[in-house]
């Protein structure tokens, strides 16, 4: 916990007075304002895309980390967070990102069975 | 397993959690069934099972203070049981989310606007369209926004009415909640206050527990702050719940429903996501009452610490939900 105040977590509450989890809830709120006004700039559509994603990273990496202790708990509980999303990146690669003929080429037995009823090139 | 304060009393492991189970295992079902029955049933044994499991907890005669258990087995050993539960309870949370965001990711990819409109700005300039297919394509979504009209214009019509919506008038499925959100900012408004107000809500969680593991604060004090946080905690997720109820009702009256495909996975997901959020406030009433009688002290405090887990990852998933659905 915080209240700890060992390492680099000591140094950053005698310097300012807060400890790590005001920082981090600021830090959240700054990237959560970042992230809103990234889609309001006239910027490139990647631009954006890489905005967001760039910004989830940082939020994602800011409450399991400090919020959710991680980095301050045994390693085996990062480690059991981190399991499922290898299985989640699998499920990404294999099926969020494939061509979406990808659906009418599977083989009959693993076909759903609205199979035909979606096209990729709309209704 | 072993214990770390351990004194005279043996572990009084609760069974109001397999009833508990077992209620929402049979409410689900008759969910799925349309049993109305069932689900009055299911409810009922799941209430049972949380009103039995918090009088068990209610007593504060010493006995809940009797330390956490300790695992000693491989890979948890030496950390507190509960603790690893919950983090093996996040870890299908994470597959649930994860299958979410995985169809999201599916449709986004592949059948939504991007994909089609390239395929038919394609067959527009084989059509005799002016300029070249990726101009067409930037004409139609501009700023990733979707303009129909000038998407109709440029490809000389063969973008047109039907392709956006459907004979009932509704929303043809390509259409994602972000092309009605971040068209508007006043739109918008509500999600980006949830982010926030989940952000503050984690906040409030982490100074409830240092509150509560405080031993240097007077009893009465800590009481107090510990049930001050945990209040303004559930004040935040009720917002939450409330503003996501408004915009649901928006972007439904827009006609962005569940009936499309775009729209079925929208609303699964913000509204699995909601479950989850009104479930931790159920959870932290209990708390905030337990604080209020003064149950919490820094023996205790690791129950605060162990919902906490639960509500800050309800809060991460939020965080990747709302760029995702509303952002992009």
């Amino acid at each position: 916990m915080g209240e700890h105040h060992t390492g680099w977590q000591k140094t950053l509450f005698d310097k300012t007075g807060k400890d790590v989890y005001f920082w981090n809830f600021m830090i959240l709120m700054l990237f959560t304002i970042v992230e809103v006004g990234a889609v309001y700039m006239s910027i490139s559509y990647g631009a954006t895309l890489f905005a967001l994603v760039s910004v989830g990273i940082v939020k994602f990496f800011g409450i399991a980390a400090f919020f959710m202790h991680l980095w301050d708990d045994e390693r085996e509980l990062t480690y059991t967070f981190a399991f499922p999303f290898v299985f989640v990146a699998i499920l990404f690669i294999g099926i969020a990102f494939t061509n979406p003929a990808g659906v009418i080429a599977l083989p009959a037995w693993c076909s759903p069975e609205f199979i035909g009823s979606y096209s990729s090139t709309g209704p | 397993m072993s214990y770390d304060d351990h004194d005279d009393h043996g572990h009084h492991g609760s069974w109001a959690p397999i009833i508990a189970s077992f209620g929402t295992m049979l409410f689900l079902y008759g969910f799925a069934e349309g049993n109305i029955g069932l689900i009055a049933i299911g409810i009922s044994i799941l209430v049972w099972g949380l009103f039995a499991w918090w009088k068990g907890d209610l007593p504060f005669d010493g006995s809940e203070k009797m330390g956490e258990l300790k695992s000693f087995g491989t890979p948890f050993g030496g950390i507190n049981v509960r603790k690893a539960g919950i983090w093996l309870f996040l870890m299908s949370e994470v597959m649930i989310f994860g299958t979410f965001f995985g169809a999201y990711t599916r449709m986004r990819s592949g059948w939504n606007t991007h994909w089609t409109l390239r395929g038919k700005a394609e067959e527009a300039v084989e059509a005799g369209a002016p300029g070249n297919a990726e101009s067409i394509y930037d004409t139609c979504i501009s700023h990733g926004h979707v303009n129909e009209s000038a998407c109709f214009d440029a490809t000389n019509g063969l973008v047109n009415n039907s392709f956006w919506v459907t004979d009932a008038g509704t929303p043809a499925y390509h259409h994602v909640a972000a092309e009605y959100v971040t068209a508007d900012f006043w739109t918008l408004l509500p999600g980006a206050v949830n982010t926030f107000a989940l952000i503050l809500s984690s906040f409030t969680v982490v100074l409830a527990l240092k509150a509560a593991k405080n031993i240097d604060l007077e009893p009465r004090v800590r009481d107090r702050k510990v049930r001050n946080y945990l209040t303004v905690t559930l004040l935040l997720g009720s917002i939450f719940i409330a503003l996501k109820l408004y915009e649901w009702n928006h972007l439904i009256h827009e006609g962005f429903t569940i009936s499309t495909l775009a729209g079925s996975f929208f609303y699964v997901t913000t509204g699995a996501h909601g479950v989850h959020v009104f479930v931790g406030l159920v959870f932290i009433s209990y708390f905030i009452y337990k604080a209020h009688i003064g149950g919490w002290d820094h023996n205790n405090a690791q129950s605060i610490e162990y919902y906490g887990l639960y509500w800050h990852f309800v809060d991460l998933a939020w965080v990747l939900i709302f760029p995702a659905f509303y952002l992009y």
